[in-house]
């Protein structure tokens, strides 16, 4: 009977402290579709992961061309990542009690999306994301990262983040605003913060879908499953030109002011242009 | 003995050139390990293929295919310097291995080394290789160069192949637009939409066709604008042409209908480069003070020229205006004005105006003959916010008139600071303010003899606050409020004035 009740008391001891409970488990996975590797510390062999396996710090997490997951964190932040994208825990610490958080991911190829919970108590970005190109830094946001060959393209939907090159030496910090954009370069400081679309949004949620379009097998036609550039209609389709005023439909400035002598006072909506200033409409005023 | 000796340097020979080279042999351990790499590569393992190809380069055989291999996976791996590497390698081991050549010349366009990508595209047109993926590659290197037209050529012939029409259409599109064919791009992205609404370039082409569809709104050939309003003024003023010098003061209020339109028509578009002509119509009516009625009327001619990100126009405009059904005053003004775009939030504008005016009212004295010359310039600021939808806005303006009359002789000096504010996406509010320093020229001269006056000097501050709020597509209402104080040393031009009213506006 004592044995039985021994083998019994070690068979629950053995679930308590089973790898899958852990106290140091930091997050799980609520979504995996397609192949997904799992390299745990970061060592071979790889594991293929369901949902609700738990990842520890020093876990990689490889997506292949149609492969996707969804990892949520112990303190809710979630990470979203395309096919295509490898990415590594290296740090994850969080105490709820004091309301500290201290969190480290270094993505290597592809695209996530992390949707990081805002912890009141800190001041500093707790919340770190290393690429092969930017250092992002935040409190807690919505964002985008995508990365291409030789640059980080970021995009902040909502919320606030900075980033900085990954070499120290580059200078300069870009902070961005909700629904602002910018791109970190090898060893060039990160690009001015400039707005994007809701429609482009659409795009990048379809991207975090779809990926790059496919791995080495699946390349652009001709190039012999070299694979498509990662990303790179990004730069050509005009998500990194700074949007003209004046061929901007959505900017006040978009039709040039009418400059007409009388009268100069005028209720348009831009009082703007040379001369007699004023755009927009004619109005009361001048008698 | 001369047998003997020659026999053997040919076993010597034969030897040096049949001995076995260990770096040069492929071993089948070497082949096992390329045989792994591969098949790591097709399951997109690209780290452990990496390892693999590494080692079986390393310590077996450096053949051009391996070299090949690698620049495959350092590609996978965002290594595409070493990607570079390794594919030149393969070319220097077999100068005919056009696959590698393709592949090194799509990682130098990636790489933005154009001109070398050019150089391997030249040499894969000459061979004949997979001609249409080397004009989308060409196209590609062309769009990098801001060469949208040579662009647009190559995305032309690439789409011959059909597995690369989609892409080449979707690739095309932009080129069209840089070179502002919104119309033809509009088209190019519906056909590579048709080609696959459901693939990845389908879906961006559609989006990207929303987006030139919301463009293409805005920029048909006509456009008009209509409104009408109610004021009330504390102090009609007649000032035509300029904005703080007033001609006549009344010093009584009044209240004051307006009606006003716009017509404009573009009849030429071409690449970035557009004609517009325009018209607009403005009339006031005091019940009161009829003596004040303005009718106004202007024509317009205004070539636009848009450069990536700035813009140039050219406004030249006639004005006609009559005052109580009387030719008051004409005037022509040329304004030519480029805005550049410093960063996607900062703009630079600058700012010329040419005019010539005339003022047919009956004169008391010559030295109160307003017409005349006017020559200025200025130079503006923008930080624009909201995704451009508003602004904050300073401008410095220095202007001279040069007048037939001794006494409109003046030099001004104006600091504009404005900002438009979209408070939802209805609502707008805007507001500016206008500080102006007017030293005359000349003594004042009253007409009276002997009497002697200073040197007019007015310092005028021009405010004013809207709210827009759109009630319907171009249904616009607006309440504003406007004040002009005006100090002047001479009595006659010392005044305040304010306005304050509503309009409803309909554009399309």
């Amino acid at each position: 009977m004592h044995t039985i009740i021994s083998i019994l008391l070690a068979l629950a001891l053995s679930l308590v402290i089973s790898p899958g409970v852990r106290a140091d488990v930091v997050g799980h996975f609520v979504e995996v579709e397609g192949p997904v590797d799992l390299l745990k510390k970061g060592q071979m062999p790889v594991v293929t992961p369901k949902v609700q396996d738990g990842l520890e710090p020093g876990d990689i997490i490889r997506t292949k061309s149609q492969g996707r997951a969804q990892v949520k964190f112990v303190d809710d932040s979630v990470l979203t990542i395309a096919p295509g994208s490898r990415v590594a825990i290296e740090t994850y610490m969080y105490d709820a009690a004091k309301g500290s958080r201290k969190a480290v991911l270094q993505v290597f190829r592809g695209m996530v999306q992390a949707v990081v919970s805002k912890i009141i108590k800190t001041q500093e970005p707790d919340f770190i994301m290393k690429t092969h190109t930017a250092v992002l830094g935040v409190r807690g946001t919505k964002w985008y990262a995508l990365l291409g060959p030789n640059h980080t393209d970021v995009y902040n939907e909502a919320g606030r983040l900075c980033v900085r090159n990954v070499f120290t030496e580059t200078p300069g910090e870009v902070c961005l605003n909700a629904m602002e954009f910018t791109r970190v370069m090898y060893g060039i400081s990160p690009t001015v913060a400039a707005p994007f679309q809701q429609g482009e949004a659409g795009v990048l949620k379809q991207l975090l879908k779809s990926g790059n379009g496919g791995g080495l097998t699946s390349g652009t036609p001709g190039t012999s499953g070299g694979g498509q550039t990662p990303f790179g209609f990004l730069e050509r389709f005009g998500f990194l030109n700074p949007l003209n005023p004046a061929t901007n439909p959505d900017s006040a400035l978009y039709k040039p002011p009418q400059v007409i002598p009388l009268p100069h006072i005028r209720p348009g909506q831009g009082v703007i242009g040379g001369g007699g200033g004023g755009g927009g409409t004619p109005g009361p005023g001048g008698s | 003995m001369q047998n003997g000796f020659g026999l053997i340097l040919i076993m010597l020979l034969l030897s040096g050139l049949l001995a076995p080279v260990p770096a040069r042999a492929i071993t089948p351990y070497d082949d096992i390990l390329v045989q792994k790499a591969l098949a790591n590569l097709d399951q997109e393992n690209y780290e452990e293929a990496l390892e693999e190809l590494t080692q079986a380069w390393d310590k077996g055989a450096q053949t051009p295919e391996k070299a090949y291999n690698l620049g495959k996976v350092h590609r996978a791996l965002y290594n595409y310097p070493k990607a570079r590497d390794y594919l030149e390698q393969a070319l220097r081991l077999r100068p005919d291995y056009q696959e590698a050549r393709i592949l090194l010349a799509d990682t130098l366009v990636a790489l933005d080394q154009v001109d070398q990508a050019r150089e391997q595209l030249r040499q894969l047109e000459a061979s004949g290789y997979q001609p249409a993926q080397v004009a989308l590659l060409q196209g590609q290197a062309a769009a990098k160069k801001k060469e949208f037209s040579q662009a647009e050529n190559y995305f032309r012939r690439a789409q011959q192949d059909p597995a690369l029409a989609q892409k080449a259409k979707l690739e095309m599109s932009q080129a069209l637009i840089a070179q502002n064919r919104l119309k033809e791009a509009q088209k190019t992205l519906s056909e590579a939409v048709s080609l696959g609404p459901q693939t990845q370039t389908g879906g961006l082409a559609q989006y990207y066709l929303g987006d030139m569809d919301r463009r293409l709104q805005g920029s048909g050939p006509w456009r008009f604008n209509v409104g009408v309003g109610f004021d009330w003024d504390s102090n009609v003023t007649l000032q035509p042409g300029s904005p703080g010098a007033a001609t006549q003061v009344s010093g009584q209020s009044d209240v004051v209908f307006t009606q006003s339109g716009y017509l404009e028509y573009t009849p030429l578009t071409t690449g970035p480069f557009s004609l517009r002509t325009s018209y607009a119509f403005y009339q006031n009516f005091h019940p009161r003070l009829s003596t004040f009625d303005v009718m106004s009327h202007s024509v317009g001619l205004m070539p636009i020229y848009n450069f990536q990100a700035s813009r140039l126009w050219v406004p030249f405009y006639f004005n006609f205006t009559d005052v109580e059904s009387d030719k008051y005053y004409t005037a022509f003004d040329l304004a030519p004005t480029y805005l550049h775009l410093v960063t996607p939030k900062v703009g630079l504008e600058f700012g010329s105006h040419l005019a010539r005016r005339y003022y047919w009212f009956p004169l008391g004295i010559p030295q109160d003959d307003r017409s005349g010359r006017t020559m200025g310039g200025s130079l503006g600021l923008y930080y624009f916010i909201k995704n451009q939808q508003g602004f904050l806005q300073a401008r410095v303006t220095v202007e001279h008139d040069f007048t037939g009359g001794s006494n409109w002789d003046n030099t001004s000096y104006r600091l504009f600071l404005g900002g438009l504010y979209p408070v939802t996406s209805r609502l707008k509010l805007g507001t500016f303010m206008e500080l102006i320093l007017q030293p005359y020229d000349n003594y004042f001269n009253n007409g009276i003899p002997g009497a002697t006056n200073p040197r007019r000097n007015d310092q005028i501050l021009l405010y004013g606050a809207q709210a827009i709020y759109n009630i319907h597509k171009g249904l616009d209402f607006n309440v504003h409020y406007y004040l002009t104080r005006a100090d002047s040393n001479i009595a006659l031009y010392d005044y305040n004035r304010h306005i304050v009213g509503c309009q409803f506006s309909y554009r399309y």
